[in-house]
This record gives structure tokens, C-alpha cells and sequence, in this order.
């Protein structure tokens, strides 16, 4: 299946698009022939345990699941299965999170964090190898809808250096950005759990939207 | 104004607008400037070495003459069409002087009334998109929704 | 480091209106301003248009508000925070159309301060979003504007 781990709505300050809007554009890449089986919203510096978007999926047969993007000291971190545990131990309203700490938070809560877009200037990981323990590091999102010139290159040099699984993510602010990169799991995520269960067990791989035409999907 | 008008029920989310293409020659920056502050003092907008001391490339095209250029992209694409928003983020600076493309995409109609809602872009050569936004647009209806 | 500890700014501030200036809807500015952003749509330029699409004459196109925004009159929010300003982002939303020879009282507020990381280091965004009422009590536009403040070298 098909999921975009990485998009945002009004909730984040930067993006101009509502999940009802988001569901709708899902309708039309389907119609387009790609496939798409949901998203994950992953606002900026917070997470809302309440916000419930589970009729909207429902009706229009979409996996809408919640994460977060957290700003840390080694660039943004991609956070899956946030538990109330969690966000009572980390603020996720700091801008200066310790990414070590945050990721045996988010291991010892259920969690997992993953480094957003790694190649990316001023808040990518590639920039950030300071002598910090950074061995918890296994998966980052390879792919990331708004890198920019340069940085899509970085974060392949550092996946091949470490050898890193790879998500992947649109990266959407906007409502007809979400499905440019995902993740193909080769099993079915149906919650937040199971995405954290597939994301640390393997088994899936970054796409594009092109590659998911059916038939059509390649690696890489 | 000779293109024909466009009716709510005609659209479709997933439709283009545009593209149109505009570049901002200095002097056009200028004749902008007169109109905004009427201040011919030297700025980022109008001077290159004041631009350039700022760690800029050259003189920059002020966002909301970009504003202008992306409401016209949308009146022109829907003529009788009115803004009632428009919402964009200044992600990188536009330089004078180099052919920018305009474009966008509608992405939801509403249900109580004749109003689209689009994303919109400005982009430089290279593909980059410099400027993104949203935008809302009422249309006139061939009957009642 | 806590989110706010470096950020200071008079916080009573927040969610504050402010009269900040009256402005006058030349109709000279007005189409020079259609002009000088290739606006030709003739209910900008020419009354009789801007009749028959029943606006009683021309009409400022639909940012011309934007303008406006320069010379409103913010107080002093003691922000202390880099040594760089731009401009992150606007949006206007428009209600009553501007015709020629309106007066537009703005009332502005400060809606938001944060901060956040990105490209370019660490960053505080700051939000205004100010109203522009015509004489009739018409609200003619909404403006809101976002400026991003951050440091020339980064740590």
C-alpha cells in the first residue's frame, strides 16, 4: 500500500490546505490512475491527541493517520505512533529538541522518529554528524517532495554511507502537493501502531507518485 | 476583455490555470514603487548595491507586486471572476528581469456557494517554485447550487 | 532552552487593535496601480465598464490594499530577535470593493509571534493582521502579513 508520511495542514503555520481538501485530491490522483491509501499528518511542533478524522477516512475509503515534525538539534525528525506518554515527556512546541533524547523517547513510548528530508539545508541530518550518538538512526525519509536543488543528492550520499532505510514524503503544504513521494509498505498499515511495527521491522521503500502507476512501480 | 466567461459549474478540481509568463523589468519595478511608497530612496526593491549589500543577487520584486501578478493570473483565467482570497508565502525572493511562470490548479469547489478554491504558484526557470499560495475565486453560476 | 526564552517581545501586545491610519483610495493611484501591474480588466480604468458590471464606476483591483500596508502605523512591540527582516508571506482577503475616493480606517493587531527552524538557521515569525473599514462601515479588506526574523550568520 501507499501512504504520504509527510504533509501538513492548516494546523501547521506554513500550509494552506484542509485534510477535507487533502481527502478530495486523493480523489482526483486515483481518478488519474495513481495509487494512493492515505496520508499521515504531520503538523509542525505539535500534536493534537483529540482531533479525530476517522468518519472523513472512513467515507471515502482514505487512511488519514497523525504523526509530527519536530524541530531538533539535528535538523527535523519525522515522529510516528505519538503517544500521550510522549507528549507528556517531550515539548513538542521547543524548537531546540535534543534529537538523541527524542529518539529514545519516542523508542521507549512506542514512538519512532525518523529524520525528515536529511539532505536538506540548515535542517537535515547530513549537516548534523557532530560526534553525537546517532547509532538509533536506521530509517529516514529518503524522499521529501520540497527538496530543493542539491539536497535530494545528500541525502542519497548519507543513505549509502550508513545505510539507512528509506520513506518517503510529500512534504505537502499545499493541497494538490500530497502524493508527490510516499512509501510503498509490502504489508497493510491500518493505525499509528502498525506504522511504527512496519517502520522498524523493513519491508517498505520511497516512491514517487509516477511510480505507483499500476504496474509501473520501480525502485530507488 | 475578450475571453468568454467562466461558469462555476463548468469546473473541475484538478483544472489548470494558466500558465502566463511575466517578468518584472526594472523599470517596471520602479513604476510599481512610485505607486506603493512613492519613495525613490534606494531599497532592496529598486537598488542593486543596496540588494546586494543585503546578501541578495540583485534588486527584488516586492511580494505584493507578485500579489498583483498572481490576481491577475486567475481574473484573467475567469474573467467576471472576483478575488476574495488570496494567500501566498514568499518562500524565495523574485529578481527583476527574469521570465517567471505563473500557474495554478483548482483544488476544491465549495457546496453552498458558486466559490473555487486553487493553489497557485510562481515559479523561476529552473522549475523552482519561488512563491506558493492559495487563493479563493467567485465565479458567476449558470443557476442555484 | 525553552520556546520563548529567547524570543522577547511585549506579549500584552497580543490580540491587541491598534488604529493604525486612515488611508485615502485615490482613484489616480488606483488605476496607476492597474497599470503598473498590467491589470487591464476595463472595470479598473474605465467607469463606464465599471458601471455596466455594476460597480457605479471603476474599482481598485481586487490587492490594491496591499498598498496600504507599508505605511500602517504598528507600535513598537520590542521584538529582539536577529539582525534580518523579510517579508515570509500576505494574504488579503477581500469583502467591498474600493471605488475611488474612499477613506479606509485600518485598526491592526498582532496576531502571532514564534519561532521555527528552517533553511536558513533559526527564525521568528511574526503575524499582523490589519482591517481596512471604508466610510459606509464596509469592511473593504483584511490584510495579514508575516515577517520572518532571523540572524545574517547563523551559530
Amino acid at each position: 500500500m501507499y501512504l504520504d508520511l509527510h504533509t501538513h495542514s492548516v494546523s501547521s503555520d506554513d500550509s494552506r490546505a484542509t485534510v477535507e481538501q487533502y481527502v478530495k485530491w486523493v480523489g482526483v490522483l486515483r481518478r488519474r490512475g495513481w495509487q494512493i491509501d492515505g496520508f499521515v499528518l504531520t503538523e509542525h511542533r505539535k500534536f493534537d491527541h483529540d482531533v479525530d478524522y476517522s468518519t472523513l477516512a472512513r467515507d471515502n475509503d482514505v487512511l488519514i493517520l497523525k504523526g509530527s515534525e519536530l524541530d531538533t538539534s539535528h535538523g527535523h525528525f519525522l515522529v510516528y505512533g505519538v503517544t500521550e506518554e510522549l507528549t507528556d515527556r517531550v515539548d513538542f512546541s521547543h524548537v531546540g529538541l535534543d534529537a538523541v533524547c527524542l529518539m529514545r523517547a519516542a523508542d521507549e513510548c512506542g514512538a519512532i522518529a525518523v529524520p525528515a528530508h536529511p539532505g536538506r539545508f540548515g535542517v537535515g541530518l547530513y549537516e548534523y554528524y557532530d560526534g553525537a550518538d546517532l547509532s538509533a538512526v536506521r530509517v529516514v525519509e529518503r524522499l521529501n517532495g520540497s527538496n530543493r536543488p542539491g539536497e535530494q543528492e545528500r541525502a542519497e550520499e548519507l543513505i549509502q554511507r550508513h545505510g539507512y532505510a528509506g520513506t518517503g514524503g510529500s512534504d505537502a503544504h499545499l493541497v494538490s502537493a500530497i502524493g508527490t513521494c510516499m512509501t510503498r509498505f509490502d504489508q497493510e498499515v491500518s493505525n499509528e501502531a502498525e506504522l511504527v511495527e512496519r517502520l522498524k521491522a523493513g519491508g517498505f521503500r520511497a516512491v514517487r507518485l509516477e511510480d505507483t502507476a499500476r504496474g509501473g512501480d520501480c525502485d530507488h | 476583455m475578450t475571453s468568454p466567461t467562466l461558469y462555476f459549474d463548468d469546473i473541475e478540481i484538478g483544472d489548470d490555470i494558466g500558465p502566463i509568463e511575466r517578468a518584472v523589468t526594472h523599470p517596471q519595478a520602479l513604476d510599481f514603487i512610485a505607486v506603493w511608497t512613492g519613495d525613490d530612496r534606494p531599497t532592496r526593491f529598486s537598488d542593486r548595491d543596496t540588494a546586494v549589500s543585503e546578501g541578495l543577487a540583485g534588486p527584488i520584486v516586492p511580494g505584493i507586486m507578485t500579489m498583483a501578478f498572481i490576481s491577475s493570473l486567475l481574473t484573467e483565467w475567469a474573467p467576471g471572476g472576483k478575488l476574495a482570497m488570496l494567500d501566498v508565502v514568499f518562500r524565495q525572493v523574485v529578481l527583476h528581469d527574469v521570465q517567471h511562470t505563473l500557474s495554478g490548479i483548482v483544488t476544491d469547489k465549495a457546496d453552498d456557494r458558486p466559490e473555487i478554491q486553487c493553489d497557485v504558484f510562481l515559479q523561476d526557470p529552473q522549475g523552482t517554485r519561488l512563491i506558493i499560495g492559495k487563493a479563493a475565486l467567485e465565479l458567476p453560476a449558470k443557476g442555484d447550487l | 532552552m525553552t520556546t520563548d526564552e529567547d524570543i522577547r517581545f511585549d506579549k500584552d501586545m497580543l490580540g491587541v487593535d491598534h488604529d493604525a491610519g486612515v488611508f485615502q483610495a485615490a482613484r489616480e493611484r488606483m488605476t496607476a496601480f492597474a497599470l503598473a501591474t498590467s491589470q487591464t480588466d476595463p472595470i479598473y480604468l474605465d467607469d463606464e465598464k465599471g458601471a455596466e458590471a455594476g460597480y457605479g464606476g471603476i474599482i481598485a483591483p481586487p490587492t490594491f490594499c496591499n498598498l496600504f500596508t507599508g505605511a500602517v502605523a504598528r507600535p513598537d512591540i520590542g521584538l529582539q530577535f536577529g539582525d534580518l527582516s523579510f517579508h515570509a508571506g500576505q494574504a488579503i482577503e477581500n469583502r467591498s470593493p474600493v471605488r475611488p475616493g474612499d477613506t479606509l480606517t485600518a485598526r491592526t493587531r498582532l496576531k502571532e509571534v514564534y519561532p521555527k527552524t528552517g533553511r536558513s538557521g533559526k527564525m521568528v515569525f511574526e503575524v499582523w493582521e490589519t482591517t481596512f473599514t471604508n466610510q459606509r462601515g464596509e469592511t473593504a479588506a483584511t490584510v495579514r502579513e508575516s515577517f520572518v526574523h532571523r540572524s545574517k550568520t547563523q551559530p
